[in-house]
This record gives structure tokens, sequence and C-alpha cells, in this order.
């Protein structure tokens, strides 16, 4: 089988497709990994093959623009949203829309080449990320199986459809016409690697997936096998907050480091190397560990806690490792997993204007931080995530579904069994 | 679980010991890969983690001191008790021994509960014997050690054990508890019971799909000319053949591509019109679009020209590629010329039979589809799961 996996060219969309991908090569079938050439490294560093498509697009400028810039900072949207869109007001909407519009100029900018490479190559199957929107359109342009993969954030996101409903934005319907291809609505089948436990059920045609950890390429340290002095709590800011919201969020993580450092023996640091420069002066506090480009698996579990910006691989990473969490988010999205973590007991959830700026803040993380350390439940808690993570069908196994789903078109079975009376 | 995953450094046999390793993680276990510095670009961008487990290990330049010796040893089955090849074998001690304690360290540290090792790695076969943990012996080319007739070498192969009584443990027969062979079976010696048929899946580094590639001529065959680095950093610039390849394939109605490192574009000259000179890509990316391929001689080369389908050349100078290529010739999907044999009438009627001789191609089939049949590494890591839970319902 050939499966053609495609995503916009951002790191923390690639990563939750790497281990689905490797299981298919694992599996014997050929995989090819499309996206605009800004994400070469980023794939090539995982391994696998790389198909340059289209151009690039500033996503970051795109993300700021005046229209869009609201969804950096953004008061608490309404309880489980993502299911309940009767809930979402006309500008909630319009934000969203912003952002499916958003989608469609990407999608825009990698479809011919797409669908160049798909008529070339001739996959059986195009697995693509949830808000890769060339990739169900080159999919229904050739004419084989979609399967839209969610980068573990609970809920659908189609940010593509009005209201999240069965209409697509005109822009989104315009790109089928393009290219001649009937709309696809649906995908045919989701791939959702969330944790049970925090999930939002998405219907019949979604495969729930095992979250395995890929956080990047890495060297294993030492440190996180040799015996701890005291308590250990991580301090994480994910490449997507610190690239599209630059130095805004550097404040707020020095008021994270600050307070755990003041309840903590050690403090792992875990930023961006642009981070860095920004966090000289608490980097410096006695028991700060820097931990750039190591990949969080790597350590995630020798530590206590993990106080993070609500990213779904970091919740995931953490989650899985069975560790409590304090999540500050800006944007709605990040926001959900910080929601549903805490609705799950295995975290506390802030948005990042109510910290409070300079002492008080520190003096509000540090009780949060007391408090997620010092009763048990929040640990067990979060044992019992990730052993609900663990009971998942790995992507090895999910590969399987893929093979019937590659198949289905070419030999549908008969409806009913065929029975001579 | 956890997997040690133990490579030597030699980048081809990490490279077809990944998707071993790449299986396991999609499986959803903890897989680690132990190798030394040197090798942590090439391990980190492979989609797996790495521990640096010390030790600086120079393969080539024990090899490059051997050369003489192992040339020799070409003409004649290699005998441990002469003393020339004691001299081989002794290389080969001091290339498994110094990281021998950083692996075990690590291991006592991070408790695997399998260990997979190259066969040029016993460290950590000697890892999993101290643990109590199965440790399987990842085969890169042509077997030896897991034949039947190779499990009498062990006893008589100085410093074989060393290793292992360096850690108290007394070790007989083959220390592996498995051996995992990529190879299509028809071509290793018959293997012992404990061999483990594995499916070759390509890895061949991280890249992206060749551009510049012109496109393929409806009924004009394409071949692949590529060349391995490791042999010219041993041997020599005189064992880099590419431009004598290339124009003795001149006159030859077919398209060439060469699949050569950026840094030594320049050797190959000025290039005639139907020869395409491409920076490396991964090689399966390559010969998906190609018909025949001439090479020299590596394993890795061989499994990827065979998984395609594709009859090959190779040309080969050192022992283990003698022995590979000996074996595809005789399964008739390939010729086989020795270097210090090669003529460009030889290549060029070698080169045409690769593309006229209907009986390559139909065995070149018959081996694709002798592989094909292997198990897929997920399936061997079900198998290997199953091992790995056994022993532990013992204890």
């Amino acid at each position: 089988m050939r499966v053609l996996f495609t995503t916009f060219p951002w790191h923390s969309h690639h990563f939750p497709m790497v281990p689905l991908e490797q299981a298919c090569l694992a599996a014997g079938h050929d995989v090819r990994v499309a996206s605009t050439p800004a994400l070469q490294p980023i794939v090539a560093a995982s391994g696998l093959p790389f198909v340059p498509v289209g151009h690039d697009v500033n996503l970051a400028a795109l993300s700021n623009d005046r229209s869009r810039a609201a969804w950096h900072r953004q008061e608490r949207w309404p309880q489980d949203w993502p299911i309940h869109p009767e809930l979402l007001s006309d500008d909630h909407f319009a934000m969203i829309e912003n952002l499916g519009r958003m989608q469609v100029l990407m999608a825009d900018a990698m479809l011919d080449d797409l669908l160049d490479f798909a008529r070339a190559w001739r996959p059986d199957l195009i697995v693509h990320d949830a808000v890769t929107l060339a990739g169900p359109v080159v999919a229904s342009a050739i004419g084989i199986p979609s399967v839209s993969h969610l980068w573990g954030t609970p809920g659908p996101q189609r940010i593509e459809m009005r209201r999240f409903g069965s209409e697509p934005l005109p822009e989104y319907a315009a790109l089928y016409e393009r290219v001649g291809a009937p709309l696809r609505a649906e995908p045919t089948a989701w791939i959702d690697p969330s944790a049970p436990g925090t999930r939002y059920e998405i219907g019949p045609t979604c495969r729930q997936v095992r979250y395995v950890p890929y956080n990047g390429p890495g060297v294993m340290p030492l440190w996180p096998l040799e015996p701890r002095r005291g308590t250990r709590i991580c301090v994480t800011w994910g490449g997507t907050s610190t690239a599209l919201r630059g130095d805004a969020v550097l404040d707020l993580i020095s008021q994270c480091i600050q307070a755990a450092t003041s309840i903590a023996d050690e403090v792992v640091v875990a930023v961006t190397d642009k981070a860095v420069d920004g966090l000289k002066p608490v980097l410096a506090h006695e028991g700060v560990r820097l931990a750039t480009n190591l990949p969080l698996h790597l350590f995630m579990g020798s530590c206590d806690l993990v106080v993070h910006h609500g990213g779904a691989g970091t919740s995931l990473t953490a989650a899985l490792a069975g560790v409590p969490q304090l999540a500050i988010t800006a944007r709605p999205e990040p926001s959900v997993n910080g929601a549903r973590l805490a609705a799950a007991g295995v975290a506390h959830h802030f948005l990042t204007h109510e910290v409070p700026e300079g002492e008080e803040g520190v003096r509000l993380l540090r009780s949060e931080i007391a408090e997620l350390m010092g009763f048990p439940g929040y640990r067990y808690a979060a044992k019992e995530l990730a052993q609900g993570i663990l009971t998942q069908p790995s992507p090895a196994a999910t590969v399987a579904e893929l093979e019937s789903l590659a198949g289905s078109d070419q030999l549908l079975p008969p409806a009913f069994p065929l029975v001579h009376l | 679980m956890r997997v040690l995953v133990v490579t030597s450094p030699w980048p081809t046999h990490y490279f077809v010991m990944q998707p071993l390793a790449n299986a396991f993680r999609a499986a959803g276990h903890d897989v680690l890969v132990a190798a030394q510095s040197s090798m942590s670009d090439l391990v980190t961008r492979s989609g797996l983690p790495m521990v640096d487990i010390g030790g600086d290990i120079d393969l080539v330049g024990i090899r490059r001191r051997t050369l003489s010796r192992e040339l020799q040893a070409r003409e004649k089955p290699a005998d441990p008790q002469d003393s020339d090849d004691g001299e081989v074998f002794d290389s080969w001690r001091e290339a498994t021994l110094s990281n021998l304690d950083g692996v075990v360290n690590f291991a006592r540290a991070w408790l695997p509960d399998l260990v997979i090792a190259d066969t040029m790695s016993p460290a950590g076969l000697v890892a999993a014997q101290l643990l109590g943990v199965p440790g399987i012996r990842h085969l890169w080319g042509w077997d030896f050690l897991g034949s039947v007739e190779g499990e009498k070498l062990f006893a008589a192969l100085p410093g074989f054990y060393e290793p292992y009584e360096r850690y108290g443990l007394k070790v007989t027969g083959d220390p592996a508890t498995r051996t995992v062979d990529p190879c299509p079976p028809s071509m290793q010696p018959l293997g012992t019971p404990s061999r483990i048929s594995m499916q070759y899946v390509p890895y061949n580094g991280p890249g992206a799909v060749p551009s510049g590639l012109p496109p393929r001529t409806e009924g004009r065959p394409r071949i692949c000319l590529t060349w391995g680095r490791s042999i010219t950093r041993i041997i020599g610039e005189k064992a880099f053949l590419l431009p004598q390849i290339i124009r003795a394939v001149d006159g030859i109605d077919a398209d060439f591509v060469v699949a050569i490192d950026p840094a030594d574009r320049d050797s190959l000259g000025e290039l005639p019109s139907n020869v395409v000179a491409l920076d490396a890509p991964p090689l399966h990316l390559l010969l998906d679009s190609c018909d025949a391929i001439v090479h020299q001689g590596g394993s890795g080369t061989v499994y990827n020209a065979i998984r395609f389908g594709l009859p090959q050349l190779a040309i080969t100078h050192m022992a283990d590629q003698d022995n590979i290529s000996a074996a595809l010739e005789k399964s008739g999907a390939g010729i086989h010329i020795r270097g210090e044999e090669v003529t460009p009438e030889a290549i060029h009627q070698a080169v045409t039979r690769l593309i006229k001789d209907h009986e390559i191609r139909r065995a070149a089939d018959r081996l694709r589809a002798e592989m094909l049949a292997q198990p897929v590494p997920a399936q061997v890591v079900m198998e290997l799961e199953q091992l790995t839970a056994a022993g532990q319902a013992k204890d």
C-alpha cells in the first residue's frame, strides 16, 4: 500500500503523525510526507521521506494579522465548545472562520503540486493533518479515501465548515471547484490520538490511536536516570507559542520558573534556544537545569509536575508519563487541552491574562504549584490517565485499519450475504 | 517495554537496523539507540532518540590497518588459527570492546526488557546476559555467525567470548537469544533455528524525493549508478569506480542516473547527455523509477535493489561485499565482478545483460517476491514481544 501523508508546514502538526508514518513503514508500506519546502528539515530530521509541494506562506504573520490577533487573547470560551457549537457567538465563529480561511490560503499554495505528485505516485490513501485542507481536496480529485489525523487536542476542529456544521466555507468549496473534484465534506475516517478521559467523541468513523510521543530529534541525557536530590518540576513552553507570541510569553515563563524554584529542589526549563536569551536572569537561579532541544518524553517521567502552555504534544507527553500539570494557555485551542486536563483531575488551568503581572502572579503560581504537588489526588488521576492511553490501539495496530480503508474502494463487500434459499 | 538498540559506528549497519527499531516505536515501546557520538546526527535524524555510550571507534581506520590481510583473506576461507587472519580478528576485538563498559553501564541504569545489537556490537549481548533479558543479534548482510557452519566458529574465534568473560559471564555456543536476518533466506547459508527472517524495509537516511530527475522516456531503460563511501575511505580512490563505469557504459541505449555525494560530483567530470548526476537522495526514493542498478556490493544496496526487483551488477573489493554479491549472482538476479578483475568490456557486457536478459529480470522478480513474503518488521516485533514476555513469565 502507498500512503501519502500531508500537513501544512508546522512542526507540531507533523510530530503527532510521525508514529503512524513509522508504523506504515514497519508494516512494509510505502510512505511519503508532503508539505511546503519550509518543513523539509523537520520531516527529514524525523527520518521520513519528504516531498516538497507548493510554496511557503508566512503563517506566523498571517496568524498575527489584525483580524486574527484576537485569537491570542481570548476570555474563556463556553465549556465544551468544540462539541457544542450552539454555545458559540458570532464573534467566536468570526475568529474560527478566519482561521479556516488562513488554512484555505495554505491549501491553495500546496494544492497543484500535491495533486501532481499524487497523480504520479498513485497513493492508495491520503492521511492529512485535520486542518491541512489540500489533503481531502486531492483525495477527492483522484478518488481515494482520506483520513483526517487530529493532533491531540480533543474535538474535530472543523474550521473549514461554517459554524462547525455541514456547509463548507465558500473559499474551501472553491478549492474543489478549482481542480474539478466533488466536495468531500467528511473524511473517510478520523484518527484521534488524544487521551481517553479528555477526548470528545467524534463518531463511528473515528479510530482512536495510542499517543506515542515524537518530540523531535535528540540525545537522551543521563540525569533523568540518576537518583533525584528532591522534587523536580519541568517548566516548558512550546515552539508554537514562542514563535507566534514572541517576547509576550517570556515574562510569564519567568514567573513560572520563579514560582517553581521557590518550591522544588530542581526545575528543568525546556524552552527554545530563542527563549533562552530572554530568560537569562531566572535561569541563573540555583536548581535550574536548562534542557534545550531535548525531546520532552526522554525526561518527563522523572518530574513531579510540568508547567506548560497547553500545547497538545506537551499535554499528551505529560499525560502518558503520568505527571500532574499546570497549564497556562492563551489561544482557545490549547485552552481546550488545559480545560479537559483540569476536568480529568490531573491539572489546574489558567488563561494567561488570569495570571497577574510581577510578584502577585508568582505568588498565585506558587500556591497552585504547591497544591498540585502536595495533594496526591492529582498524581493518582494522572496515573489513571496514563493507563487509559496505554489501553488504546498502538499506531502499529492502527495500520490494519488503514489497510482495510485503502482496500474498501476496490473491493466492496456485498451489502447482504448471498444466501440461496 | 524498553528496547535498547545497540549499533556499531558503521552507518550502513544502522540503516539496516533502523526499520526494526522504528517498528518497536510504532508498536508503542520505549526505544533508545545506543551509539557513539560520531553517530549522533545519523541516529537522531532517523526518527529515534539516541543515547551516547562513549567510545570512539574508528572502524575505517581499523580496517585500513588490516586491509592487506583482509584482502589476502579473500583468496581463501578465513582461518582464525592462522596468525595472519588472527590479526584481522584482533582488530575486530579492538572495534567491539571499546564501548563495552558504556553500553553495560547504561543498560544497568535504564534496565531494558530487550536488547538488539548489531553483529559488530557484542556489548549489547553482554548487557542482555547481565540483565537476564533476551539479546538479539541483528545482521546487516551475509551471515557466517548465525549459520550452521558458523556455530563452530564461536569457540575458535580468538577473543569472541572475551567481552562476556570480562563481566564474569560463562557463555558457550551462541550468546544471542535470536538472530534477526533481513536477507532473503535463499541467499544465506543455512541458518540455525534461532534465526528470525525479517523482510528488508528500506531506510537510507533522511531526505526528500529526488528533484532534477528528468521525465522517463517510454520504452527506454533507466539505470542507477551508485557507489558507497566506506569502500573508498578504506581502500582509497582507486576503488572509486564510478568514472570508469560511466565511460564503460558509453554507447548503451539507456538513461543513467548517478546517485552521488555532492562532494564527489566534480570527480565525474563532464557527463554524456544520457547521464544525470543527482545529489545522493535516499536510494529507495530513486530506485522506484529505475530498471537496473550498478553498485559496489554493499548489502544495504543489494537489499534495496532486491526490494524493487532490479537486476544488479555488483563490483566488489572486500570480503563482505564478495559474499553477498556472490549469493546475489547465484540467485540469478545479478552479476558479480570482483574489483581487481573488472574491465570496461566486462562492465559494458554486464550492463547490457541487465537490461536485455529476461532470465536476470525474472530472477530479480522471484527474489523480490521472496523478500516481500518475509515477515515485516511489525510482525517480528510481535514475535520478540512474545519471546520477552515468555522470559519474564519464567522469572
